[in-house]
């Protein structure tokens, strides 16, 4: 496993209608991720994610809502579960790909 | 303690509204028209969080670079004249904390305010093996307790072998993720925490936690204890002598001008600095820390550094060793042995601390606070 330099800015769409938010990915792994914002979201809805990943752009990643937690503070924590197996083969590679960069 | 915030905006308007949002928020809020008004009374406001106003002269950017120049791990947030989540990221990855859109309410900012201060504390959590492993010795010591009635002859024998203290595991988890610094003082052992500010006293056989000093004011990087003091190394170059009483009292705060420090400590007569840039420093203990010798590090790179009486000791991510060096002639690398930690590529050792024949080590990997510990190689 890896760590990029710091926690991955991310925007996240959950609605054509209402104005994309944001956050932050304080966990990526190939077939989900943790995602921590002010945002509230609903458990069981679908979001779109957008980041940056090693340099590359990563647009409209869809993933589903699974848990949602909320902290004393009001952030929430998502834990999030990419559903497009070619997305999640892209992320894994990036992964990969930055493990042995550092490695 | 004072939740002190520092807001940069230059229009009056902006100001009354921000002024009584952060009232009610128990805030005391310091304003700034600028970013050299900022910078000019920052050492004296040591605000807790800076929230800046987007759209102003000079740009957003601009001051998020200036301001993590000065204090890279002070929270850092930019109020949005409108939500643009795209404006959000590219701030956020500039080094923000978070944006705030318009309208800024206290109900949009009091999630971000008690964030950024984090008022709520580090929540303390045992991981799920430990509580098992706790949750399974009380039951054992239940089943022990009932067996005792009808075995009181044989009581004595088994109490003592139920009691011996069992070794601490190889590996502990600490309830926090950022340790910075580690350093053994009697049957305890301190370690630094940059991202809560603070240092925790650990019992060293159970790692339970004994004590919890906040630092707020201070963002340790580093630890080491000499016989009468507490040194702690600050992100900006700063090295404080404090009194290892309760109140951890700042007997002398002294200037590097350097922020390169990898590391600190202290080897019952001399103190000592590692550089990143491969250069060990051989200072009095005194209140300037004046430098007697310079020499360069025999190793790769330095992580974490340590020294006891005898040797100098470096954590090398380069070699993926730790390096021990003789006190008398640091620039000679008397042995490398392999630390099959350094085998996680996500693993960072961060502090370093020797004492006793041990060698103690704490690390983050993957976002877990790590402490172990190696009998000191021969």
């Amino acid at each position: 496993m890896n760590r990029s330099k710091s926690y991955i800015p991310t925007v996240i769409i959950t609605s054509q209608d209402t104005p994309p938010l944001w956050g932050r990915l304080v966990r990526l792994w190939p077939e989900g991720a943790e995602l921590m914002s002010r945002f509230e979201i609903n458990k069981g809805r679908m979001a779109a994610l957008c980041f940056e990943l090693g340099g590359n752009d990563y647009e409209d990643i869809r993933a589903l809502v699974t848990e949602a937690e909320k902290d004393r503070s009001g952030y929430f924590t998502y834990k999030l579960a990419f559903k497009d197996s070619d997305q999640i083969k892209a992320i894994s590679d990036e992964i990969l790909k930055s493990a042995e960069n550092t490695g | 303690m004072f939740n002190t915030v520092q807001i940069i905006t230059s229009s009056e308007k902006n100001r009354l509204v921000l002024a009584n949002i952060f009232k009610n928020l128990g805030a005391d809020a310091v304003f700034s028209l600028d970013l050299n008004d900022t910078l000019s009374i920052f050492e004296k406001v040591r605000p807790k969080a800076v929230f800046l106003v987007d759209s102003e002269d000079p740009p957003s950017e601009i001051k998020l670079r200036e301001l993590k120049r000065i204090a890279p791990f002070l929270p850092l947030v930019v109020l949005l004249k409108n939500r643009d989540a795209s404006r959000a990221v590219a701030l956020m990855k500039l080094g923000a904390f978070d944006c705030v859109q318009s309208p800024w309410t206290e109900e949009e900012l009091r999630p971000v305010y008690k964030k950024t201060l984090n008022l709520d504390g580090t929540p303390l959590v045992i991981d799920g093996e430990a509580l098992e492993k706790k949750k399974n010795a009380l039951v054992i010591s239940g089943i022990l307790a009932a067996l005792a009635v009808g075995m009181a002859a044989g009581w004595f024998f088994a109490s003592r072998e139920y009691n011996r203290p069992q070794p601490p595991p190889a590996e502990i988890r600490l309830p926090y993720s950022h340790p910075t610094g580690i350093a053994p003082e009697g049957d305890s052992l301190v370690i630094s925490d940059w991202y809560t500010q603070a240092l925790y006293t650990h019992n060293a056989s159970d790692f339970s936690i004994k004590s919890v000093a906040s630092l707020p004011e201070e963002t340790p990087a580093g630890l080491t204890a000499s016989p009468d003091a507490l040194w702690l190394q600050t992100a900006s170059g700063v090295i404080e002598k404090r009194l290892k009483t309760a109140g951890l009292k700042l007997l002398a705060k002294i200037k590097t001008d350097r922020a390169d420090i990898a590391g600190i400590c202290h080897d019952g007569l001399y103190f000592w600095i590692a550089y990143n840039n491969n250069t060990l420093s051989k200072c009095l203990p005194n209140d300037s820390l004046t430098e007697l010798d310079r020499y360069p590090y025999p190793g790769k790179k330095i992580a974490a550094f340590a020294c006891d009486t005898r040797f100098l000791w470096a954590a090398d991510p380069g070699l993926k060793a730790l390096v021990k060096m003789p006190l008398g002639r640091p620039d000679t690398l008397l042995s490398s042995s392999e630390i099959k930690q350094y085998s996680r590529k996500s693993l960072k050792i961060t502090g370093l601390a020797s004492k006793n024949g041990k060698i103690w080590f704490t690390a983050e990997d993957n976002g877990t606070g790590l402490v172990f510990s190696e009998n000191e190689p021969k």
